[in-house]
């Protein structure tokens, strides 16, 4: 049991999984979408990906460029606040006159648009003057800013950078106070509106939610978008953008995706202003930032799916226009199949299946040309084999006929030797007899007799001898008889020989009249010979010729008979025979104006033991042994020209120097021999 | 059939995102100025915000003038109108414009410019977060009445009472805007100030004739509608009285006036078509802070100055952005 299973098991993987077993038209449709899809799904990824690459470096870019081009601007106003500031802080500004102080920071309030106020510190922080766009103008109000950063830190650093504050709500400004230079110096206090920071900043837009802001170098906000966080003092040195870009952190990378203020991912660029160490942030949401890359996918996915449609529609549309035509030629090969050779198959595709169905076509014609021609060879055979099995059964039957034969020639021969012996006592003691009564006569004539008794023995013995002269007369014949049946029933002994036919001919006349007279009572039949005395010799066997001629003549005689018979007025019975010389050949014709022979019985009439006779009167064998005879024998031929009703006539031609391959033909009969 | 009613589709579906982006693109705002038509102020305004919308990208969006004067029933009439046809934002020219605007609309947008005090009259929460349907640019701020005090005091240093005509318009609840800072710095600068509020052109000729018989007294005209309507008139009645006169409004020094102080509304106009344009763009007015005027002109008409016999000090000329001879 194992062993089955273990060898039924590897069998199974070779039958075609029922996946792989789609149709014809459902493979090509999947194969072309496949490949298809496979194609464009590829195409895809590769766009895509390259896509995102763009995007990403894109965005980075612009993200890039866009926080270089604000810090510009940033440093570019901060440079120009400083250096307009500048002016007011040569050290010898200190001893000027306070009224050309004060006009040195109006032309200043006028050069610099940003700076709403100014003021000058002494260098003992207090303040001289004070200058401002909105109120009077405050001359040596003493306020003392000695403690306060703006005057410390702008002493220590030179410049210093105030956080930023609000005027108003929404102003934002921010102080920047510039020592002065040279020995003991002084300080000039700047309010310095940064709306156009922020204008900068807040003109940076970012798609719908990027922006952009500025922080100090330690994380402070500077400008943002949304002022309220500048106006909280944000610091954002907490946010990882922020984070990333402050200094003592690895700076080079000036880009980066981390989590924005709202906890989304963004993608940020920086920029950073050397001059006060602020740094410019540019984000973005990053959904927005690639963007352009879902808008890519939208559009690969929907050309993917349009080209997958299409590639169904043009798989479906091409399946079906091959396997129709695929579909025609298995129709077609299962009618040729099932052996109708007659229909073609009809396909006009104009491709390799259309040549396909035209070998198909080919194919069936020389099938049926084939096939024909192979029925008419099987009919010829047919033919021939019962033309064969025809020849075969007339031999046999020539042959039981020829037993037949040979057994009535001994029959024959055994009777007609039997008969002979008594027949010669008639015979002899019939001659004896007539010789005895002429003795008797003799003896009486010296005896006296009364003249009527005289005249009285006279006539008897007269009468007596008349007798015995019939009875040797008919002896004889009867003698002749048996000798012609004799030489009937004993074929030709083997010897053939140069024959007078005209003699041939009389002779077997003379032999079929008698027998005819002797068989029947009464017959009378007009013969006519016509003899052509140049008819000559003929090298043949004269018995088996004798033969036939008796045959044919007893048939003439019959047929003549049967006619009379009939009773027809004016009907004379003749039988007429003639010779002829046809040069190498002889011709004997034995015609009768007897009944004729029908049609039907003509192409018979040479088969053995056919016969239109009552059943006793003959053999069937006559005409068939006569044509083996004439044929066979003697290379001769036998024609029959028939008119029912009016006559028939045969014709023999036999060539004088023929039989050359004759051979006695009734080895039986030659055997039992003549007794006599 | 299926493939080509899609070859056929698609030009048409190419084509149809650009053009609704084009549809919204170009879009409609409204402007509602206190000028009558024809106005030479108002047309350098109202063409000003063309520029600025124009420079904001904007070049093909549709814009609605209206010219309402000071007429306040008219004025009101067209902001119903201008609110009707649903612009996606409406510009406003001063406090009149702006109150007759903002009381019929909670939802288009609405940039002002020229309002004294948005969070005083509650059109805004705050400067810094509107956080409703308006936003806008100041025009002058309360200090200011301490320097128009000063300038004039400068110029003109025998001056001993300076009156500031005020409008209606310019202070909440009663309370003047400049009261504060105009009365502290008369204080410091030991003049006596006095302040009218007026709203009609009648009573302006009265109070200019009474300073011309004190002597020594000098007008500050204070801005608003109505000085904007009436500022031609008062001009010709300082010249008539010879008084020392400070306008808010510029251009009236070009046109006669002593000097002005105040800042250039071309430019406030100017940064209001970029508010305008970026809520076209689908800003939230709610976060664009309220904006001041960062720079101020001081305009210095010496023809007048001469006319009333005048010296003005080479400091106060200076100090002076612009000098009208």
């Amino acid at each position: 049991m194992t062993t089955i299973q273990s060898l039924a098991a590897p069998a199974d993987p070779r039958r075609t999984p029922p996946w792989l077993r789609l149709r014809l038209a459902g493979k090509f449709a999947v194969a072309f979408v496949g490949l298809v899809s496979l194609v464009l799904l590829i195409n895809g990824v590769v766009d895509l990906t390259l896509n995102f690459e763009e995007a990403r470096r894109n965005a980075i870019e612009v993200q890039r460029e866009k926080a270089r081009a604000a810090a510009e601007r940033v440093e570019a106003f901060l440079s120009e606040i400083e250096g307009q500031i500048g002016w007011t802080t040569r050290a010898e500004w200190r001893r000027v006159s306070p009224e050309q102080q004060r006009y040195d920071f109006i032309r200043l309030l006028r050069q610099a648009p940003a700076i709403t106020e100014v003021a000058y510190l002494d260098p003992n922080g207090k303040e001289q003057l004070r200058v401002s766009r909105l109120e009077p103008d405050v001359v040596a109000s003493g306020k003392d800013f000695s403690t306060a950063p703006r005057f410390t830190q702008a002493l220590k650093d030179k410049t210093w950078f105030g956080p930023v504050y609000f005027r108003r709500g929404s102003e934002p400004y921010m102080t920047i106070a510039v020592a002065h230079a040279g020995r003991d110096p002084g300080v000039t206090v700047a309010e310095v509106n940064l709306k156009l920071i922020w204008d900068v900043v807040s003109a940076i837009r970012n798609g719908l939610n990027g922006y952009a802001f500025v922080t100090t170098g330690t994380g402070r906000l500077i400008a943002h978008p949304d002022l309220s966080l500048v106006l909280r003092d944000t610091d954002l040195s907490g946010l990882p953008e922020v984070a990333a870009a402050l200094p003592g952190t690895a700076r080079d990378q000036d880009y980066g995706i981390t989590r924005g203020l709202d906890g989304g991912l963004i993608l940020a660029a920086h920029a950073t202003i050397p001059r006060v160490d602020w740094i410019v942030f540019v984000q973005l949401s990053l959904r927005e930032a690639m963007e352009p890359l879902i808008d890519s996918i939208i559009q690969t996915v929907s050309l993917m799916g349009l080209g997958v449609l299409m590639a169904a529609v043009a798989g479906t549309f091409l399946a079906r226009r091959l396997v129709v035509p695929i579909r025609q030629l298995q129709d077609g090969a299962e009618r040729l199949g099932s052996g109708d050779l007659s229909k073609r198959i009809e396909i006009r595709t104009g491709d390799e299946i259309e040549t396909l169905a035209q070998r198909f076509n080919f194919m069936a014609s020389r099938v049926q040309e084939s096939y024909e021609t192979l029925e008419a060879k099987v009919e010829e055979r047919t033919r021939d084999l019962n033309r064969s099995l025809d020849d075969l059964q007339k031999a046999q039957n020539r042959l039981v006929q020829s037993e037949k034969l040979a057994s009535l020639g001994q029959l024959t021969a055994g009777i007609a030797h039997e008969i002979k012996n008594p027949l010669n006592f008639v015979n002899n003691f019939a001659a004896l007899s007539k010789e005895l009564v002429d003795e008797l006569r003799d003896v009486l004539k010296p005896a006296a007799l009364a003249p009527e008794t005289r005249e009285e023995v006279d006539e008897l013995t007269e009468l007596l001898k008349g007798n015995l002269d019939k009875v040797v007369q008919h002896g004889q014949r009867a003698d002749s008889i048996v000798k012609n049946m004799l030489l009937h029933s004993r074929t030709g002994s083997g010897e053939h020989r140069p024959v007078d036919i005209n003699a041939l001919v009389e002779e077997s006349l003379n032999l079929a009249y008698h027998g005819a007279r002797a068989a029947k009572a009464g017959f009378n039949v007009t013969i006519a010979r016509d003899f052509d005395p140049a008819a000559g010799l003929a090298d043949l066997y004269p018995q088996e010729m004798t033969r036939v001629l008796l045959n044919l003549l007893s048939n003439g005689f019959y047929a003549t008979e049967k006619r009379t018979q009939v009773g027809e007025p004016g009907y004379a019975p003749t039988l007429s025979v003639a010779t002829r010389d046809r040069g190498d050949n002889v011709e004997i014709r034995v015609r009768d104006n007897g009944t004729g022979i029908p049609e039907s019985v003509r192409a018979r009439m040479f088969d053995p033991f056919y016969t239109t006779k009552p059943a006793g009167e003959g053999t069937g064998l006559g005409l068939s042994l006569s044509h083996d005879i004439l044929v066979k024998q003697h290379g001769g031929t036998i024609d029959v020209v028939s008119e029912p009703d009016q006559f028939t006539e045969f014709t023999i031609t036999l060539p004088r120097r023929g039989a050359p391959t004759a051979e006695p033909m009734r080895a039986p009969l030659t055997e039992s021999g003549s007794p006599l | 059939m299926r493939r080509r009613t899609v070859i056929a589709g698609l030009p048409l579906a190419l084509t149809g995102w650009p053009v609704a982006a084009q549809a919204l693109a170009q879009g409609r705002v409204a402007a509602l100025w206190p000028f009558p038509p024809g106005d030479a102020e108002g047309l350098t305004l109202s063409s000003a915000f063309r520029v600025s919308m124009r420079e904001q990208g904007q070049p093909d969006i549709q814009i609605d003038d209206r010219w309402g004067g000071a007429d306040r029933n008219r004025t009101r009439a067209l902001a119903s109108d201008l609110v009707a046809t649903k612009p996606q934002a409406i510009l406003t020219y001063l406090s009149a414009q702006l109150t007759a605007v903002s009381a019929l609309t909670r939802e288009i947008p609405i940039v002002f410019v020229g309002a004294s005090d948005p969070v005083g009259f509650g059109y805004v929460v705050s400067r810094q977060r509107p956080g409703g349907n308006i936003t806008g640019f100041t025009l002058y701020e309360p200090p200011l009445g301490g320097k128009w005090l000063a300038a004039l005091k400068e110029a003109v240093p025998t001056i001993r009472h300076v009156k500031l005509l005020s409008n209606p318009s310019s202070g909440a609840a009663g309370a003047n805007f400049y009261s504060a800072s105009f009365s502290s710095t008369a204080a410091d600068l030991g003049v006596r100030a006095s302040i009218a509020t007026v709203d009609e052109a009648a009573a302006v000729e009265p109070l200019i004739a009474e300073l011309g018989q004190e002597g020594d007294a000098g007008l500050i005209v204070a801005p608003g509608t109505f000085s904007e309507a009436n500022g031609d008139h008062i001009v010709a009645l300082t010249a008539r009285y010879r008084i020392p006169a400070v306008f808010a409004i510029r251009r009236f020094a070009h046109r006669g006036g002593l000097m002005s102080y105040g800042p250039d509304p071309t430019e406030a106009v100017h940064r209001a078509g970029a508010y305008v344009a970026r809520i076209v763009r689908g800003d939230n007015p709610a976060t664009l802070p309220v904006q001041a005027p960062t720079k101020y002109d001081f305009i210095v008409n010496l023809k007048t100055a001469r006319t009333l016999g005048i010296t003005v000090s080479s400091a106060l000329l200076a100090q002076a952005d612009e000098i009208v001879e």
